[in-house]
């Protein structure tokens, strides 16, 4: 399977009178988005706002990220099972406009948590705050339960980027970038001495505001199963996970997973990069069992060397990470683990909730329990009021003069267990 | 919520605990023979963040002996409550009804993932 990438950069964002991309800049008509958005009978008000890097704002409580692309060659269209029938995506070509994400704030629960600051020390631990951001602010209407207002955010957003996608699919990219996932047998008699690896993508799958959809099917209810690289390109997996903002892959890091794309990278060089197996990391202890048995099995049949394995969130997750990782090693297979830590404030106490001798090869995208003080700024896009009761903050977080103070947890991205931030340690 | 929902359909036993008494109460019947069938640190909500928590357990005949498994799970759980707890005991919010709402669905939601997954039929669907 082969996919074109090509890159519409996008420099600025302004709101106009008509929607369209010129010169780099997106220009957005928000009474469109905004009408075809609040179509979900879900929803009472929503808005937009445009945030730009350096500036003096903060986003909160973020929900997801996603990046605006759309389809324009080969089967399907993007986010399918949500905006495109279900089809195979993955092949052809596909525009991506680089720059810009549409970012969805809203309080689902009242424990909802995620910042995105566009400057001061706050933006240095996220990177979200490098983009031009369109954020769509959506509430719900009176006596909505909070899995409806989850959905319908989780539409919202979809929505916005696949409209925005559609402004770049005339245009002519300004790079373009091609990936190819070759048969098991030609992958074989074209890199005979290559070692073969795979890459093993743990999705969050424990309920509501924790669950993850692949061609719009919940994870939690599949079995263990393969993924062309280049489908989850095309969005077809999507972030329904708004707990746990440090470490959850949003949308966005599902479309430009740094693993997939450095596996690419070394691919023909010095690895034969064979595929993707995505599992889940269900609370029922008999399906990390059977889920982690069909990781083993999948990646014996296709005769892997190493594997890489990514996992997102904290607790249950870490005992998928590690059956993953132990059953692989028990198959001869060497493999990698990424994961991020809560070592306590003073990083001294066990990281993981879970261990075993053969996790020998870790990689880590830092420490969640790192206390961080987060000056006021000028502008919030969304609401503050919730911050102490978050994840990583605690009574007396949010202070009088705006400024906050808690832990890392609550910055969104900032210890992603896909590698897509830059803490890490040695 | 775990409670009006699945009293009249499964074994519930309602432990009024904090988490790290929960845990301690947890490893007390599993070495008095329960087995855990599912995760105690079950959604991404950290350990002493959460006021509420389910598990499903299963019990089994006295001669059973105490499953090491289980065991492992529920003391690794205390050392992460532990963990959380040194920084945050005095510092909890008091939460408001509507965050305790929040919290009491998101357990709910979690543990009728479990019992989905575990074959017990879930006769009233969240609405």
């Amino acid at each position: 399977m082969k996919l074109q990438l090509g890159y519409i950069e996008i420099s600025n964002v302004e709101f106009a009178e008509k929607s369209e991309i010129k010169d780099g800049v997106l220009y957005v008509n928000q009474e469109e988005v905004i009408n075809e958005v609040l179509q979900d009978e879900h929803l009472k008000t929503a808005r937009l706002e445009i945030t730009k890097p350096g500036e003096s704002c903060r986003i909160t409580p973020v929900k997801d990220v996603i990046q605006p692309r759309v389809k324009v060659e080969g089967r399907g269209g993007v986010f399918p099972g949500w905006m495109h029938k279900v089809d195979t995506v993955g092949s052809g070509k596909t525009h991506v406009l680089r720059g810009v994400n549409v970012v969805t704030a809203g309080k689902i629960v009242g424990f909802q948590e995620g910042i995105i600051d566009m400057s001061g020390p706050g933006a240095d631990y996220t990177p979200f705050s490098q983009f031009n951001n369109l954020v769509l602010v959506v509430e719900p209407k009176d006596g909505i339960h909070p899995h409806q207002y989850e959905k319908a955010a989780r539409l919202a957003g979809l929505k916005t980027a696949t409209m925005l996608g559609e402004l770049a699919r005339d245009l002519k990219p300004d790079e373009t970038e091609e990936f190819e996932t070759v048969g098991i047998k030609e992958g074989i008699e074209k890199y005979p001495d290559l070692p073969r690896v795979g890459y093993v993508m743990m999705l969050q799958s424990q309920g509501l505001l924790h669950d993850t959809y692949v061609y719009g099917v919940d994870a939690k209810q599949s079995l263990t199963t393969m993924i062309m690289p280049t489908e989850t390109m095309d969005g077809a997996i999507i972030s329904g996970n708004c707990v746990s903002a440090c470490d959850k892959n949003t949308t966005f890091h599902h479309q430009n997973n740094p693993v997939i794309a450095e596996l690419f990278k070394l691919h023909g060089k010095s690895i034969n990069f064979v595929g993707v197996i995505i599992t889940n990391e269900n609370v029922y202890l008999a399906d990390k069992m059977r889920s982690s048995d069909w990781t083993a099995k999948l990646a014996e049949f296709l005769q892997l060397d190493g594997a890489i394995v990514s996992q997102e969130g904290f607790g249950n997750p870490d005992t998928d990470l590690i059956m993953n990782c132990k059953k692989l090693e028990e198959k001869g297979i060497k493999t990698v683990i990424i994961t991020d830590e809560y070592a306590g404030q003073d990083g001294k106490s066990q990281s993981l909730a879970d261990a075993d001798p053969a996790a020998d090869a870790v990689v880590t995208g830092g420490n969640a329990n790192m206390v961080i003080k987060l000056p006021a700024l000028d502008r919030i896009i969304g609401m503050t009021d919730y911050v102490n009761v978050i994840a990583g903050g605690h009574d007396g977080s949010l202070q009088a003069d705006g400024s906050i103070e808690g832990e890392l947890q609550m910055i969104t991205g900032a210890t992603n267990e896909m590698g897509f931030n830059k803490l890490s340690a040695r | 919520m775990v409670q009006s929902k699945w009293q009249d359909s499964v074994d519930l036993d309602y432990v009024d605990l904090d988490l790290l008494g929960f845990f301690k109460e947890l490893r007390d019947r599993i070495h008095a023979g329960e087995t855990l069938l599912s995760h105690p640190l079950s959604s991404s909500i950290k350990p002493g963040e959460t006021p509420y928590k389910s598990v499903l357990l299963e019990k089994k005949g006295a001669e059973e002996t105490t499953d090491q498994n289980s065991l492992e799970m529920v003391e690794i759980a205390i050392q992460a409550t532990e963990k959380f707890l040194t920084f945050y005991a005095k510092r909890l919010p008091v939460y408001s009804e509507r965050v305790h709402r929040d919290f009491q669905l998101i357990d709910l939601s979690v543990i009728n993932s479990a019992l989905e997954s575990a074959g017990v039929s879930v006769f009233e669907k969240l609405v």
